[in-house]
């Protein structure tokens, strides 16, 4: 059991190397475009993003580090909630200088995106007509085709 | 069973400091878009005091941060309530700066 187990830490340990190497490519090679990472929709790059980014950083890596630093390596028995203050406040931050910011660009229309020009015209309105009353029944007599009625007419 | 710990452990460390460095070359570069980081857009698009003040103690929160975990590094240390402080501080002084350019900005088109 021990060794299914290694087996399976092994395969497990071969594949996140795997997963992270590929990941690391993909953004080497501009694969994984990080070119916007803070940036907001216009294209200018947001301090609030940058925050979030910095502390997000400095919490994984500092928590990494003293998981690997412990013999054994172990996960810390408890996170400071003052740590879950500084990402909530940054984050917070981040909402409402993004709600700040929208309401500002909603209320100039100058800020407001320009009317697409490229559009082509629209499609005349479709009438349909109304449907056409349905033809009237004809009634067709066949022919008389019994002789004594023949000869009874006749 | 420890050499495993130590190969993951290994490879993590090496994705984290990997991926850190991929970030900070690229925004060292410029392939990542830092034009206008502190900038006010809303106003007249120059130097935000406000912005330059929250850069600067984000960075020095995190280097003091990292500083605590490298001296004692057997357990996560707990931010003082004072640099929870000055962090709610600037960004509460940033947030007031942006609040007033919008409302600068909101008036000059007349909405």
């Amino acid at each position: 059991m021990l060794s299914l187990s290694l087996v399976v830490g092994w395969m497990l340990v071969v594949f996140i190397g795997l997963l992270g190497a590929s990941i690391l490519w993909l953004i080497w090679t501009n694969k994984i475009d990080l070119k916007h990472l803070i940036s907001e929709q216009n294209g200018d790059a947001s301090l609030s993003r940058f925050q979030l980014l910095v502390f997000t950083f400095v919490i994984s890596v500092s928590l990494f580090y003293i998981v690997v630093a412990a013999t054994p390596p172990q996960f810390p028995d408890k996170i400071p909630p003052e740590i879950l203050g500084l990402l909530g406040i940054s984050a917070g931050s981040y909402v409402i200088s993004k709600a700040i910011q929208k309401n500002a660009e909603m209320a100039s229309p100058s800020t407001l995106p320009a009317p697409a020009t490229n559009q082509p015209p629209a499609a005349p309105p479709v009438i349909i007509a109304p449907a056409a009353p349905p033809p009237a029944a004809v009634i067709v007599t066949p022919p008389v085709t019994d002789p004594v009625v023949q000869a009874r007419g006749s | 069973m420890s050499q495993l710990v130590t190969a993951l452990g290994w490879e993590v460390s090496l994705f984290l400091g990997a991926l850190l460095l991929s970030v900070v070359h690229k925004l060292l570069a410029g392939t990542i878009k830092t034009q206008g980081l502190l900038n006010d857009k809303l106003a007249d698009g120059g130097l935000s005091p406000a912005r330059v003040q929250l850069l600067v103690l984000t960075l020095s929160a995190s280097g003091y941060y990292l500083i605590q975990v490298a001296h004692d590094p057997t357990k996560l240390p707990t931010p003082p309530l004072e640099l929870l402080g000055v962090v709610g501080g600037s960004n509460l002084v940033y947030l007031g700066a942006k609040l007033r350019s919008a409302i600068e900005h909101r008036t000059q088109s007349g909405g």
